[in-house]
């Protein structure tokens, strides 16, 4: 459900901004990320930014059983 | 229902392949019909009459050329009605020679832009000195928006003979370039990045969500591939993944020789603006057509130094080994001739592509 | 990482997780770590195919009003275009004029202006990941006085289906279908794009009401693999609540501009009919009094005629994890991704399609 994809914003005007990925350029609608600057990597669907990409440390959860990022680093070592 | 002739017959996955099966096959096919893109036939010598031609058998190859639209970047229908015919000869180890050619018009095509795809056609013909033998033109009411035309190609031409081009050598019924067809064990060596044709041609009839400049891999094989033939490289058989793509053409050899394939993801050459146009649209590389790359069957003691003579030409740069010939698979098991290793080291079925590649959003 | 995934799975007898994501289940495959997954683990691959579990019925009463109004285009995601309705009819077979396949709803901004002699229905489907691009059309809409666009809003939300799934493994008495409660999925993969919109809070009751860990994923194998190894890890603590694995984008709150554009914009439906799950309540978007004048339900009458499931199709199960795709007689004879005859073989997300991909279980090692 819901294909969407990191793309880079390399250009900015207003509501409207160009996506770059792999050398491909695109339209994005960015009204639903106000803040989005150039240089940053935004999730993409059927043409609307959706989220900023951020790094490893910027969400955490809901907050009822203890903390998802602790976790989810542990996990990752574990797994590497 | 009724059934009738759909799109799908049309993309070369297993719904063409049903097709020609249950009705072509089943009413026309005959002793020396060949199973690959390209047949041999013998010549009037090989049968007791006069050489005509210095050769015992000829190489004969057509296809019949649909492409929307018909002018797309990197290529057109003209170029393309050649240089499709040329891979194709090349499949069996053939040098392009003879052409006899028919061309489908549709109502309201401009003249300029005919003008301009005979032209294209001619430069790719006389590029490998292609002599036109016949010829035929029909005009044929247009379909709703479109005023386009088919060609439908048929070339001729000797087998490439290593030992020594200008002499005779090879059976009625096989080329002297000698294919054992593939080998339990074989390496896949592709020449070049998979999918630009097909994400070319679909940037040109639809609008996409982005602008590119990626242009269709559209192009002549035998400057790459006829150096290899003429040194004798150890090369067990070739197909050119054109519609279908490369999984479509698996499927197909995979029935036809009663193999089976393992594939690894990390190898697959692509270009990263035809893998972020693919990922974008949410199409699959394995499944879109190409133009311009041959896949090749080498032991496995020889692909190194195919791959490493292929990275010698420009058009074979990109050239690797993508995966092996593997046994044909227990009856009991599930249907699965063609297995992907993926990046992560698991393993997948490749399915047979089934309809045709439309954009999806989930 | 399949030793470190078969380390944390030792314990466990069986661990049954159920990835609500059709994404997910594309990506579990197509990334091969479905293979990878020690045995002990069953993967249920939930109804998050927006496709899938569209009824027909929508489509079919579309495909009609195509037939009533010459100068009527269809526009429509690619996913739909070759779902087929009575008779298989898909709308690519429908000639260029009447259907028109976009990328982005964006795209029917231009289309509008360059034929204003035409008027576009926009069949508007997706979970929450896609409805805000709906809104930030009908506020495009209404801002540039477009008046030949109008949108048929079949959004459907994701909470209600994920309820709709745990709940029928109540073991009740009233269908012989119902799984019990010890066939119940232990833990949730939850979807990640969703997410990015609605935030993760909404799926907080269902936790606690289940007491499983559900925890929200990206959609490379490698995230996959990760959520696995936090829910078994989740599940041997005895944890139960809301995780965030997909950090990189994902935050708690989700994405605060989209929720207050579709709380403008739309309403929730007090009921609506999914495929292979049934009447819902409480489980999808209508367009709001304030924006009648674009929502096609209004602007036309939509004739819904009756588009029978087939007599064997097991859809309805399999979406609920209490069958497996080769429990179906139809899977891979009579139902194909070519003529698919129920939900889960209509798009690529789908149970049924993403079976055939599928490395059989004896390959598995």
């Amino acid at each position: 459900m819901c294909h969407a994809i990191p793309v880079k914003l390399i250009e900015k005007s207003g509501d409207i901004g160009v996506g770059e990925r792999g050398g491909l350029r695109m339209e994005i609608n960015l009204s639903l990320i106000p803040d989005a600057r150039v240089g940053d990597e935004l999730i993409v669907h059927v043409g609307i930014a959706l989220a900023k990409l951020e790094g490893e440390s910027s969400a955490g959860n809901s907050g009822s059983a203890g903390n998802s990022n602790e976790d989810s680093e542990v996990t990752g070592r574990l797994l590497q | 229902m009724k059934e009738v002739v759909t799109s799908a017959h049309g993309t070369g996955g297993k719904s063409s392949f049903d097709l020609v099966q249950k009705i072509f096959k089943r009413h026309l096919a005959g002793p020396l019909l060949s199973p690959d893109d390209a047949a041999s036939f013998p010549t009037p010598l090989s049968v007791g009459g006069e050489a005509a031609t210095g050769v015992e058998s000829l190489l004969v190859t057509t296809d019949t050329h649909v492409v929307d639209p018909i002018i797309f970047p990197g290529g057109d229908i003209g170029k393309l009605a050649i240089t499709g015919v040329v891979n194709d000869l090349l499949t069996r180890g053939g040098r392009p020679q003879f052409l006899s050619l028919g061309f489908v018009l549709e109502e309201g095509l401009p003249l300029s832009s005919l003008s301009q795809i005979v032209a294209s056609l001619a430069k790719e013909m006389n590029r490998h000195e292609i002599q036109l033998l016949c010829a035929d033109t029909k005009v044929v009411t247009a379909r709703e928006g479109k005023a386009g035309l088919m060609i439908a190609s048929t070339l001729f031409g000797e087998p490439i003979n290593p030992n020594n081009p200008n002499s005779q050598v090879g059976g009625c019924s096989t080329s002297a370039v000698a294919m054992s067809g593939p080998q339990v064990g074989d390496h896949l060596i592709l020449t070049g990045p998979l999918g630009s044709h097909g994400l070319a041609v679909l940037q040109a009839r639809e609008t996409l969500p982005f602008q590119s400049t990626i242009s269709s891999d559209c192009a002549s094989l035998f400057p790459l591939l006829a150096p290899l033939l003429y040194e004798n490289a150890k090369i067990n058989y070739m197909r050119d993944p054109t519609r279908g793509g490369l999984a479509g053409i698996l499927h197909e050899l995979a029935l036809q020789f009663k193999i089976s394939f393992e594939l690894d993801e990390s190898s697959l050459p692509a270009q990263p603006a035809v893998r972020a146009g693919l990922e974008l649209l949410g199409l699959d590389l394995l499944e879109v057509a190409n133009e311009g790359v041959m896949l090749l069957f080498v032991p496995e003691a020889e692909s190194a130094a195919v791959v490493e003579r292929l990275r010698m030409h420009p058009l074979g740069q990109a050239a690797v080994v993508v995966g092996k010939v593997r046994p044909s698979r227990p009856a009991s098991a599930v249907q699965a001739p063609l297995v992907m290793v993926t990046a992560l080291g698991g393993r997948r079925v490749v399915p047979w592509p089934e309809a045709l590649n439309l954009p999806r959003i989930c | 990482m399949n030793e470190a995934l078969r380390t944390l799975s030792k314990g466990f007898s069986s661990v049954r997780i159920m990835e609500f994501c059709g994404g997910h289940t594309h990506a579990l495959v197509r990334s091969g770590l479905l293979s990878l997954l020690p045995k002990q683990l069953r993967m249920i691959h939930g109804p998050g195919c927006p496709v899938c579990v569209l009824p027909p019925h929508h489509l079919q009463a579309v495909m009609d009003l195509l037939g009533e109004h010459p100068s009527l285009t269809a526009v429509v995601y690619g996913d739909l275009m070759r779902i087929p309705t009575l008779g298989g009819q898909t709308l690519a077979q429908m000639p260029p004029s009447s259907v028109k396949m976009i990328y982005s709803p964006m795209e029917i901004l231009k289309l509008a202006e360059e034929h204003p002699e035409r008027q576009f229905l926009f069949l508007a489907i997706g979970f929450e990941t896609t409805a805000p691009a709906t809104a930030v059309l009908l506020k495009e809409l209404r801002r540039r006085n477009t008046k030949n666009v109008f949108v048929l809003c079949l959004h459907v939300l994701t909470p209600p289906a994920v309820q709709a799934v745990m709940d029928s493994f109540c073991g009740g008495a009233d269908g012989t279908d119902l799984g019990s409660p010890g066939d119940r999925p232990e833990a949730i993969i939850g979807p990640g794009h969703v997410s990015l919109v609605t935030g993760i809070s909404c799926f907080e009751a269902m936790a606690q009401r289940f007491k499983i860990p559900i925890v929200i994923s990206g959609f490379e194998g490698s995230d996959l693999a990760e959520a696995v190894a936090m829910i078994l890890r989740l599940l041997q603590q005895g944890q139960t609540g809301v995780f965030n694995q997909y950090t990189r984008a994902l935050r708690p709150e989700g994405n605060r501009q989209a929720q207050s554009l579709l709380a403008e914009v739309m309403t929730v439906r007090s009921s609506f009919v999914w495929r292979g799950l049934g009447e819902l309540p409480r489980s999808a978007l209508a367009l709001n009094a304030e924006w009648s004048e674009f929502d096609a339900e209004k602007r036309f009458e939509l004739k819904y005629r009756s588009v029978p499931e087939h007599p064997l199709c097991q859809c309805g199960a399999i979406l609920r994890g209490q069958k497996r795709p080769d429990d179906c007689r139809l899977f891979n004879k009579a139902c194909l991704p070519t003529r698919p005859l129920g939900a889960c073989m209509v798009s690529s997300e789908g149970a049924c399609h993403a079976y055939l991909q599928r490395v059989e279980e004896e390959a598995r090692t």
